[in-house]
């Protein structure tokens, strides 16, 4: 048995510390609303443009004018059990106006986008309107999965996107894992889950929402064990844990789609994969 | 001794693979103000038809009319009503779709902590 003084356990103690920090966020990083518009290594700008317009006649051949669409901006190793996407956002039929002056038919995309630190601090974020490509060119992965609301709440949706009401909705407190059910942080789903429930419940008040949600949402589990909860916050600005009470919970593909399927407000929700 | 200095070590070499798994993220977001003219280019080359946009325009039918209140005739001056029956054909028709890839104007990328120029400097 070795006898180790003060200062020897405390350097060691401290080593240890700084070696879990990083490990313990890695598990919570389960979303990465980060705008992109580079390739992100795992794809060329050839296969982004490909895989973008894929998505896009995917999307008009189902006449879907408004779908919810999701990346893995994360090899999915690095995600936590049960999060297979963590990137998601509206992608909406319009006519497009180009610098050229003439009118092109497809998608517009709608995201809530974290702040990367730079231009915009990583606890804040902003609504940002771009294209397919964009979100694309951030997957990690050959798949993105899509869920096609009915029709019904597809019309619903973009009357919310169309009105002030969207901007309104948006909370630029940002955390990684936001809690979907506490008005504390907002992240890229949450914001779509609030929009989604302006439109179904045909409501706005804020608390109203959140009441409902209470109700009928159930978030997806994030599985993190105390240190990850204790040690994350330290380590990555973008991620708060202060919204949550248990366990860490979030809303993602799975749980927007389950809550959809759920309700009667899906017409379809699959993944398509990057025919290469 | 040896088994704690070992196990700092190991803990440490893993606590680096998770720096650089966090750090990816950030290093996608400084890539962005540099896309559009690098991605024009290298679609150019794989012979990739591209467009600008300058605007996304609302959409012009009937059936874009919101049965939110007060958003309706706000958004696209088109009676709820007047939409509220054809939702099914509004959502199930296929659509065209543009075969050029649609890119997005750069975006500003100014610091958002800059300090003022006249600043005194400690």
């Amino acid at each position: 048995m070795i006898r180790l003084d003060r200062r020897a356990r405390q350097g060691i103690g401290a080593a240890i510390v700084l070696a879990l920090t990083p490990l313990a966020a890695t598990p919570v990083l389960a979303q990465d609303s980060i705008s992109t518009g580079a390739p992100s290594g795992h794809f060329s700008a050839e296969e982004v443009a490909r895989f973008s317009k894929q998505i896009e006649t995917n999307l008009a051949a189902r006449g879907a004018r408004v779908a919810i669409v999701f990346r893995a901006g994360r090899a999915r190793e690095k995600l936590p059990k049960g999060i297979a996407y963590t990137h998601g956002a509206f992608w909406v039929y319009r006519d497009i106006q180009t610098d050229s002056g003439q009118t092109e038919p497809g998608y517009a995309v709608y995201n809530l986008y974290a702040g990367d630190g730079k231009a915009l601090p990583s606890t804040a974020s902003r609504l940002v309107q771009d294209f397919p490509y964009d979100f694309t060119s951030g997957s990690s992965v050959d798949d993105v999965a899509v869920i096609v609301p009915s029709p019904e709440v597809q019309r619903r949706l973009l009357a919310v996107i169309d009105s002030p009401i969207y901007a309104a909705l948006h909370n630029p407190a940002y955390s990684l894992i936001a809690n979907p059910l506490s008005p504390k942080y907002q992240n890229c789903n949450g914001f779509m889950l609030d929009v989604l429930a302006a439109a179904v419940w045909d409501i706005t008040d804020r608390d109203q929402i959140r009441a409902n949600l209470k109700a009928n949402f159930k978030p997806t589990t994030v599985e993190a064990g105390p240190v990850t909860r204790l040690l994350a916050p330290l380590v990555t600005a973008g991620l708060k844990t202060d919204d949550h009470s248990g366990r860490l919970r979030t809303a993602t593909y799975e749980s927007l789609a389950d809550f959809m399927r759920a309700n009667g407000m899906l017409q379809a929700a699959y993944s398509v994969s990057f025919q290469r | 001794m040896r088994s704690v200095s070992m196990t700092v070590m190991v803990l440490c070499s893993l606590a680096c693979a998770g720096t650089a798994l966090a750090q990816d993220s950030v290093q996608n977001g400084s890539n962005a103000a540099k896309a559009s003219t690098e991605v024009v280019k290298d679609l150019g080359v794989s012979g990739v038809q591209t467009a600008s946009a300058v605007a996304v325009l609302p959409l012009s039918v009937a059936a874009t009319g919101s049965v939110v209140a007060g958003t309706a005739s706000t958004a696209t001056g088109v009676d709820a009503s007047q939409a509220a029956g054809d939702s099914a054909a509004f959502a199930s028709t296929p659509l065209p779709v543009t075969k050029k890839v649609i890119l997005a104007q750069p975006v500003p990328n100014l610091p958002y902590d800059a300090k003022a120029a006249d600043a005194p400097k400690p």
